[in-house]
């Protein structure tokens, strides 16, 4: 049954069915767009290393796997599936993430076409030892890539810092040695665990109408035969409520060293309570560290930090963090400022008049936000598995008060979580 | 669905300025930019980034970053930023305003006046001191800023690798600067000199603004009247193509560096090809065959075939006249990667290219104009870019002329794409001296 979410002061309608097999589908008609863009995803990422299935042993996967996987569902007995999507003139790619695997097309022509062509090749794997082995090389270059990128390498050392087993801490690409032991069988038993529809989700937005794409994908579906869902559970370590470290630091050949702080969430959270964090967290840090911030004017006026400056909070299921940083001629003094005011502001709290000002701020970067259709399919997707919506975060926001916003300040800003990853110049020799 | 015909910008010329505007209600938000031409020259790239720093960190009613800030926050978080960009041999200073239509936050009236009366107090009301200088604490903060980004360009190694082909390539051309101007140059800048330059850039650049959103054409013109008035202008800019130097030599140059990957960037003039040219479409094909999209050949053949990088493809400076390729390669692999590369020109040059090929290659151009459409920042740009090169089209009416481009208009293309640089960024060899060193090689 098609059913619909009204958002009237947004001006978006989302239509949704879970159909027979399990699969979640989601259309959002947005006229005046040419675009259509679709996401097909599974809730299967880089931490979804150790599991069981029903009745079975622990099965324990190589680290990458799930972006092995992601690269070689592109293969089809026919060739690339990318030359079918050309001619179809749709771009199409993928994406691994610490918890999900997305894949995606955008086109402006022939809708019906594309959106079959990226359901049936998800839904049809084909692996051979050959290509398996040839991708090793392809996605070494990559991992070499992002060993030779500072953002990436002073991110992942933060994550390290903060996490002593969670495997979140682990790059989403492996490690050439990691890689090296993914085989064929392995590819095709993390697809037969993962990628069943009941484990995923199809979000299509652009110059659609709703019945008939619902009709589509229905009827592709009511043609395929999938094994009765099995139930997996997912083993994660036990992560201790502390940090791993209180820093890490590694060098580069870059110019301006790279800073990272950030502060561990030792309570997991999904739906609404989930989201109220969420939006209570980035108010807090908007406060605190956004551009109007205090702290903001007197880091710039000091030459110590430059428009890179942000920070970003992470609310997902299995984990969340929050993270600030840039790049700065001065790490170690930027951070003697920051844990200076952090112990004051911390205290004092913020008042009516800087809670008002950064909750405009939010809304109105929430609005801008829902100009881009990539980042609508995405983001929806990514709030439904953590059992909340998108479009409810406006609300949320307007529900928010002065006092929540300092409970979450002093609850999630705590030093003893607070974690530091430095990337410096490497010293001339 | 039936598609639409869409509208396109309406220019008005008002005084000083040229006002292009798209009334769409397709966004939330309404997306100003105003932009400053100058040619990219020496003697001023320098001073013209230096404006954009300047600019930013306080006005005559918001003194403060601080202050300023806080007042786009109450504007719904406006997004805002003033910097500076090489589009072709031209420098352009950019001030960019994005937020909320009104109708979407309860209580809020005249936003857009807001919008625009804030750009004019940014770009006419600066911070000053004495009434003919800017305010020496901001230049001294501005020339540590670009300093670092100066410096900074180093830090992300693909992008480094590309702007060192680029300056290699036209080491005697002013495209080899970089918009945020040059460390030599630094020093000297003191605010009064500064305050000069901004004067004299105020009066006789090509100025332009572009507004995309839910608005009326009259309402902007007449907030322009109210709050833009510039003095008239009649500005002559050379093109923005610039020189067309033969090619001689293939330029070979090698860089070390304590890199994990070897990144392999070749530089091809396209015989002086631009987005002005009767046969850019056809260009535009040859590059989407070559290496635009992973349907194409460096993708499929460094790539797939040969599993030699995780990237490789192609890309056209459509107003210089340059086309890119770019790849990341293990560092043995060097002249393998090289080896290939030149095999997929060559066959672009014998009309080794398949139907389908074309056929994919034409569906990925459509697909990417068409959607042109989907974005504020790709609509601006597209008619920016237009007027840079003086070729006012519609990217329905590219589209047009793509769909008739054809083999031999193609491969007329390919006679005239020359390699002029090959650059490779590798890691430092144990005994030998770091640093760059470069080889001319015969052709």
């Amino acid at each position: 049954m098609l059913q619909t979410l009204n958002f009237d002061r947004l001006e978006e309608k989302v239509y949704y069915e879970v159909l027979e097999n399990g699969l979640q589908v989601f259309v959002l008609p947005k006229p005046g767009f040419r675009k259509t863009y679709a996401t097909l995803t599974t809730r299967f990422g880089s931490i979804d290393c150790r599991f069981c299935v029903e009745n079975g042993d622990v099965v324990e996967l190589p680290d990458g796997i799930a972006h092995f996987l992601e690269h070689k569902m592109f293969a089809e007995e026919e060739g690339d599936v990318f030359f079918r999507f050309a001619q179809q003139g749709a771009s199409a790619n993928a994406f691994t993430s610490f918890n999900r695997t997305a894949y995606l097309f955008s086109c402006t022509d022939r809708v019906k076409e594309n959106l079959l062509t990226l359901l049936d090749f998800v839904q049809r794997p084909y692996f051979t030892d050959e290509s398996v082995e040839k991708e090793k090389g392809i996605i070494g270059q990559e991992i070499r890539m992002y060993d030779d990128d500072p953002d990436w390498q002073v991110y992942f050392g933060l994550l390290q810092s903060m996490y002593v087993h969670h495997p979140v801490r682990i790059d989403i690409a492996g490690t050439v040695e990691s890689i090296a032991r993914i085989n064929k069988e392995l590819l095709y038993q993390c697809y037969e665990t993962f990628y069943h529809p009941s484990n995923m989700l199809l979000f299509v937005v652009g110059q659609i109408e709703p019945q008939q794409v619902m009709e589509w994908v229905r009827e592709n579906q009511a043609r395929k035969r999938f094994a009765p869902p099995t139930r997996v559970t997912r083993l994660y370590p036990e992560e201790p409520l502390g940090v791993a470290e209180r820093e890490r630091r590694r060098t580069l050949p870059v110019a301006v060293p790279k800073l990272m702080f950030g502060f561990k969430e030792p309570q997991i959270l999904s739906g609404e309570p989930l989201l109220r964090r969420q939006c209570g967290t980035e108010l807090a840090l908007e406060a605190l560290f956004g551009t109007g911030s205090e702290l903001y004017q007197q880091l710039y006026d000091e030459n110590l930090i430059d428009d890179d400056f942000g920070y970003q909070a992470t609310e997902e299921d299995t984990y969340a963090f929050s993270t600030v940083g840039g790049e700065t001629p001065e790490p170690d003094r930027l951070l003697e400022i920051v844990r200076e005011y952090l112990r004051r502001r911390i205290q004092e709290g913020i008042d009516e008049d800087v809670f008002e000002r950064v909750r405009r701020k939010k809304i109105g970067a929430f609005l801008r936000s829902l100009n881009v259709l990539e980042f609508i399919a995405n983001q929806y997707t990514s709030y439904r598995f953590n059992g909340t919506d998108l479009f409810a975060v406006l609300p949320m926001l307007e529900q928010m008060t002065v006092e929540a916003v300092n409970r979450r300040l002093r609850d999630h800003l705590t030093p003893e979580r607070m974690v530091v990853s430095i990337v410096e110049p490497t010293r001339p020799s | 669905m039936a598609v639409q015909p869409l509208g396109w910008f309406q220019t008005v010329a008002c005084d000083g300025l040229r006002v292009h505007i798209f009334p769409t209600r397709q966004f939330k938000t309404v997306t100003c930019v105003l932009t400053v031409q100058v040619p990219l020259a020496e003697r001023t790239v320098t001073p013209t980034a230096m404006l954009a720093q300047v600019l930013q960190r306080g006005s005559s009613k918001y003194p403060t970053i601080r202050e300023m800030k806080q007042y786009l926050d109450h504007l719904y978080g406006a997004t805002f930023h003033v910097d500076v960009d090489k589009r072709g041999e031209r420098q352009v200073l950019q001030l960019y305003l994005d937020l909320p239509h009104e109708k979407f936050v309860p209580g809020e009236r005249e936003l857009l006046e807001k919008a625009i009366a804030f750009l004019s107090e940014v770009l006419l009301h600066p911070l000053l001191e004495d009434e003919d200088r800017f305010v020496a604490r901001h230049v001294e903060a501005g020339r540590i800023a670009l300093r670092r980004k100066i410096e900074g360009i180093i830090d992300d190694k693909i992008q480094y690798a590309q702007y060192r082909c680029v300056s290699e390539m036209c080491r005697n051309e002013p495209y080899r600067l970089l918009p945020y101007g040059r460390l030599e140059d630094l020093p000297a800048i003191e605010a009064a000199g500064l305050y000069r330059h901004y004067r004299r850039l105020l009066a006789d650049s090509q100025m332009d603004l572009f507004v995309v959103g839910d608005v009326r054409e009259e309402q902007v013109v007449s907030l322009v009247e109210k709050h833009l008035s510039l003095p008239s202008r009649h500005v002559q800019l050379p093109p923005a193509s610039g020189e067309f130097p033969p090619v001689e030599n293939v330029r070979r140059v090698v860089e070390e560096m304590d890199v994990m990957q070897g990144k392999l960037n070749m530089g091809l003039r396209t015989g002086g090809l631009t987005l002005a040219s009767t046969d850019y479409p056809a260009l535009m094909m040859y590059n989407g065959l070559l290496g635009g999209f992973p349907h194409s050949k460096l993708f499929r053949n460094v790539r797939e075939e040969a599993s030699l990088a995780y990237y490789a493809f192609s890309r056209l400076e459509s107003l210089k006249g340059l086309l890119l390729i770019q790849t990341g390669i293990e560092v043995d692999n060097y002249e393998k990667a090289v080896d290939i590369v030149q095999k997929q020109l060559n066959m672009m040059r014998q009309g080794d290219f398949t139907p389908l090929e074309m056929e994919q290659t034409k569906a990925m151009l459509m697909h990417h104009l068409r959607e042109v459409y989907d974005r504020t920042g790709s609509l601006i740009d597209f008619a920016f870019r237009g007027l840079i090169a003086n070729m006012r089209q519609k990217p329905d009416e590219l589209m047009e002329r793509i769909a008739v481009v054809n083999k031999d208009d193609i491969q007329r293309v390919a006679e005239k794409i020359q390699m002029d640089t090959i650059y490779f960024l590798r890691n430092r060899r144990q005994q030998k001296e770091a640093g760059a060193y470069v080889a001319d090689v015969e052709l």
